[in-house]
Formats: C-alpha cells, structure tokens, sequence
C-alpha cells in the first residue's frame, strides 16, 4: 500500500500548472453540457461552478432533472453520445476537458472512481467478487495476484466484511444489495483515489443498511484523506455527511454553502422549501409546506429565474434573465432577492 | 357488525419453503390510517397484496368490511363488490397505467365497472375526480408519458378514490417521488381523508413519511410484527431493539451515520 502512495505522491504536473487550481483538488468552472435534439442542443447542466478541496466531502442535492447525476458523470467523461461539454474541469491542476483518451482512462483508473447507485448493474455479474476487487489492482497498478487478494480481503474487513475469504469466491447474486455496494465501496478502496464521486450510493438501499454504508464510507475516506462528491436527493444525508453543500436546480446550482450553515440558515427559497416539504420524524404538521408545480429540467426553463415560477417569493423582475450568482456572508447564492429575504431552515 | 373495516387475524403466507409473512394480526377503524413499516424483505408488501386479493392467504383470515374474504374463484359481481370495498395505488407510477390510455379514460373506466352513469354524466365526474387530486380538464386526454411522475401517481389515486372504497392500501407510493412532488402528495392523501371518511393502509420504509400519514402503525421484520401502536408515541419512544435501530438509521438534523458490528 505504501508502494503504491509514494507512486502517486510523485507530480507529473509543474508548480505552476498546480497554482491554476488555486489549492483545490476539483474545479468546476461554468461547466455545461447539452445533448443534441434535433438541430438544436438540449441543455441538461449549465454554468457549475464548484471546487472541491483535498480531503473536502461536497454535497450536490437536487431532485429528478436537476442535472446533479450529469454532473457528475460530465467529470469523468461519461457523457451521453454527442454530448457538448462547455466550460472547464480542472482536476488537480490538469484540464480534464479536453483531455486525450488515453489519459483520461489513466485519471479515471487511480485518481478518480465512482460509486453508483445500483451496484448490481455495474459490477459484472459473471465474475466472482474476488475477480472484481483485483482486476483494478493487477491490471492498472501492477500488484501481484497473490498480494492483491491479501488487500482485497483486508479491504473487505475495512467496509465491515468479515469472512472476505469466502466472499472472494462469491458471485454478485449471492450477495444483498448492501453488501454489494459495501463491496463496490471495497474496489473503490483498492484504488486508493484522490477523489470519489458518489452518486446516490445508498438509494437503493434500506435505511439501516444506508446508515451503515454512509458510516464505512465516511470513516475510511476520512483515514485515507480522499474528497468526496456525494450525489443525493437526500439534504438530510448530504448535510449529515458532508462540509459543503451545494443545490441544483434545473441545470444550476443555486446555492453553496457550508452544510452546517446551509441547513441553519438557507439563502435560497428553493432550498428553504426542500427541508421545510420533508415530513420530519420529531413532529407532525396538519399540511406540509409545499413548493407548488414539480421540478424542471434545464431545457424546461424560461429565460428568468427557473424557480420563479415556484417560488413564493417571486417578484415579476425574477423572469428577467438568470439570476448572477452573488457572495453573502458565506455563501454562494444564485437568487436576486437573496439579501433581503429570511428564511426559515431547519427547526 | 363492527367499525373494523379491515380485521386480519393470524396472516400468514408462504412462497414454497420461504414464510414471507408469519403469524400477522391488525385491525382498522373507519377513517383511520394504519402505516405498515418495515424494510425490505420484512413482509409488508405481502401483506398489501394479500389485503387486495392479489395473493391468498396461506393461513389466517382477512375481513374487508365486515366480510370475510374467502379464497377461491369468485363471481365477477362479488369482485366488483370487493372492490368497491377496498383499492390499492402502487409504488412505481411509470408501470401502473396503461400507456395506450388516455388519462379521462383511465378515470371513466374505473367509474364505468361500479357506477350506472350516463356518458356525459362519467366524463363530469372524471373531469371532478381529476380535480380533486390536483390535475387540470387539460391532462384527461393526455397519455400517461405526457406526465409528470407526480402527476401518474395522481391518476392512480384518482382512479381508486373513483369507486369510492371504504380503504384504500398505498403500497410505497410515495416512495419514488421527489421530495417537493412527496409533499404535494402526502397533503393530498391527507385532505382526501378527511373529506371522504376513507380508511388507509399505508405500506412503507420511511418512518418521516409515516409519521406525518398514520394515526397507528406496526413494524414489521421478517415477517412477523414487532412492535405496535399510536405511530407518535411509537416513533418517540420505540420500546423494541429493532424499532429502535430503523429510527436511529433516519437521517435527521444531529445525525451521524453508525455502523453497526461486522457482518
């Protein structure tokens, strides 16, 4: 495992290239994408700004449409077919977009994995579990077979898998989905990446499974000082598990914040209206306050502000053009109205 | 005969070696609404197929209504009846519908099977059906992809509410919904009961969404009931381990994630 740190510590890139990220690991600079219908394009996610410091977990939360998937999935190249990608990823000082195959397969190999939602659609149902753990290990970092069966079984333990000798031999239908995705968290382990891109990891997964996958996964990027991008319709997860938080809102991220502040004090009346509609364990409300209409996709939207049409707030100068995004006290808000509105977060 | 429209008595029900559901008791008052919760695998869908007739019963007994419900083949008249008595909205929106029918259809049909209506007279009260689960005279002659999955969702308690059942069983059916469209649903479900007296039945995983539906509720694990009883004082002081262990795992102002010993 030490073999394989130092490897990575060596820079392939000058101090120079290294001061581009201003000290970020991830940078997201007006970052779009549109797929093309008919002779148009379709715009899905448009102008992210994000970073993502060394060892930072980011929370992206948006409902269906809202482009937070795309996102993510944009980072690492798996765009739709004909997708154009505008603006800039800058991964540790390297432009990403751009970037020549050949490199990106390198990136996406050792420095940047992902975790998806359902794992038994991306592990390969074919292969023992045991093929699946070492197949990154033998084939992208040269570790010995035999050594490479020694750190997956340990790195089974680690994501809370104790008879990893047996489950090495297992196949993918044998196993739950919690123990599948515990298992997906395991390859990703392996690795050892800078930065992991999780995206709704524990969707698909019971609530009890959910807070024991979300545990493992917070614990061991924590000890191996990996960032994380967590990929959630789910505020409550994302705020309990992440520093930042960042909201999408048909294409956009309307809002950053740090989490604590995000919950305690929203800027945006779209992430007011999102943690007030959840139904809440601790008490009961005769009619939950609800954001009317349902959620739109960037393509969907109007010129103006594409929450105006839901937002109580709303002022008729909200449907003229999109909202700058602007600095209060903190945070990172794209709503016209921001400074002067006050409300409510998280009782 | 008793205010209990559903009384099930010892339910049990076996898929060859596998109990899905073992040994399960409830009843249901009018008006009152029963939230069924447990994870997967715990039994509670079983349990709402079982209510509606779409599995029978290994063992136990079911009464809808003050009529025990009988396995076997039956009369198209007795099934109308029963369902008249009970309806059910599943979980997944986007498979519940018949994607070559028109929304108003959807509605008429369901209102043609239980009601002597003129033509014009079911159209009217399609159009108010829609209505009253928040779609526009518009939306009647769209097909289910021209909507929203919020949107499906209203049709399919459109539909039930239709043939204005004494209870209505909601298998997850909120479960696939985004948040914003979950509230607008739950607000629904919530005035919908108290205009029309109806019963539910609410299957689910998510003990916030229970919270905010259910007057009472039963926690179920491997397919017997651990725990029952006044869901707010069952929520606020869960006496089980289990119980105990699903509130914990709810994400939550404060909350941090836990695991558990190694599996």
């Amino acid at each position: 495992m030490s073999l394989l740190k130092r490897e990575r510590d060596q820079p392939e890139e000058s101090q120079a290239e290294k001061g581009l990220s201003g000290g970020s690991l991830l940078d997201l600079r007006g970052l779009g994408l549109a797929v093309p219908a008919g002779r148009d394009w379709r715009p899905l996610v448009e102008e992210v700004d994000l970073s993502i410091g060394r060892g930072e977990a980011v929370g992206l939360v948006g409902e269906s449409g809202s482009g937070k998937s795309m996102t993510a999935r944009t980072i690492l190249g798996l765009t739709p077919p004909g997708a154009r990608v505008t603006g800039d990823i800058v991964f540790d000082g390297i432009r990403v977009t751009g970037m020549e195959r050949r490199a990106l397969r390198g990136l996406r190999a050792r420095r940047i994995a992902m975790v998806f939602q359902d794992p038994r659609a991306h592990i390969n149902p074919v292969r023992s579990i045991g093929d699946f753990l070492t197949e990154a290990m033998i084939a992208n970092l040269g570790v010995p077979a035999p050594e490479a069966r020694a750190r997956a079984v340990r790195l089974l333990s680690d994501v809370g898998i104790a008879d990893g000798e047996r489950r090495m031999r297992q196949y993918p239908h044998e196993l739950s989905g919690g123990l599948l995705q515990r298992v997906m968290i395991a390859s990703v382990l392996a690795v050892e990446p800078d930065l992991v891109l999780a995206d709704e990891p524990t969707t698909a997964l019971d609530v009890t499974t959910q807070s024991e996958v979300m545990a493992i996964l917070d614990e061991l990027r924590r000890e191996r000082g990996m960032a994380m991008l967590l990929i959630t319709h789910d505020l409550e997860l994302a705020a309990a598990t992440c520093d930042r938080l960042a909201v999408m809102y048909a294409g956009r991220i309307v809002e950053t914040q740090a989490a604590g502040a995000l919950t305690a004090t929203p800027r945006h009346p779209y992430t007011s209206g999102l943690m007030l509609s959840r139904p809440s364990i601790d008490q009961v409300v005769h009619r939950l306050p609800v954001i009317p209409g349902r959620p739109l996709a960037a393509f969907e939207a109007d010129d103006g502000c594409a929450f105006a049409p839901r937002c109580a707030h709303a002022r008729p100068y909200c449907a003229d053009g999109r909202p700058a995004v602007v600095e209060l006290e903190g945070a990172r808000v794209a709503c016209t109205r921001a400074g002067e509105l006050t409300l409510q977060g998280e009782s | 005969m008793s205010d209990f429209v559903i009384e099930a008595a010892g339910l049990r029900k076996e898929f060859g070696q596998a109990v899905a559901v073992d040994d399960v008791s409830f009843t249901l008052s009018r008006g009152q609404s029963l939230a069924v919760v447990g994870e997967s695998g715990s039994g509670k869908t079983t349990v709402a197929r079982m209510l509606v007739g779409l599995e029978t019963p290994s063992g136990g007994s079911i009464s809808v209504c003050g009529r025990p419900r009988r396995g076997g083949r039956v009369s198209s008249a007795e099934r109308r009846r029963r369902a008249r008595e009970i309806q059910i909205v599943f979980q997944d929106p986007y498979s519940s519908l018949d994607k070559l029918q028109r929304i108003g259809d959807v509605v008429e049909t369901s209102l043609a099977l239980h009601f002597p209506l003129t033509p014009a007279e079911r159209r009217r009260r399609a159009l108010e059906l829609l209505e009253a689960v928040g779609l526009a005279e518009r939306h009647a002659s769209m097909l289910p992809r021209q909507l929203s999955g919020g949107q499906r969702q209203r049709v399919a308690i459109a539909r039930a509410i239709a043939v204005e059942p004494e209870v209505l069983v909601l298998d997850e059916a909120v479960a696939a919904l985004d948040v914003s469209i979950q509230a607008q649903i739950l607000n629904l479900l919530a005035d919908i009961r108290e205009r029309s007296g109806i019963s539910y039945v609410f299957i689910s995983h998510d003990l916030a969404v229970v919270h905010q539906i259910s007057d009472f509720a039963v926690v179920m694990s491997g397919g017997r009931i651990v725990e029952r009883g006044d869901t707010r004082d069952l929520l606020r002081d869960p006496q089980e381990e289990y119980t105990q262990a699903l509130r914990a795992a709810v994400p939550r102002p404060g909350w941090k994630p836990t695991r558990r010993q190694p599996a």
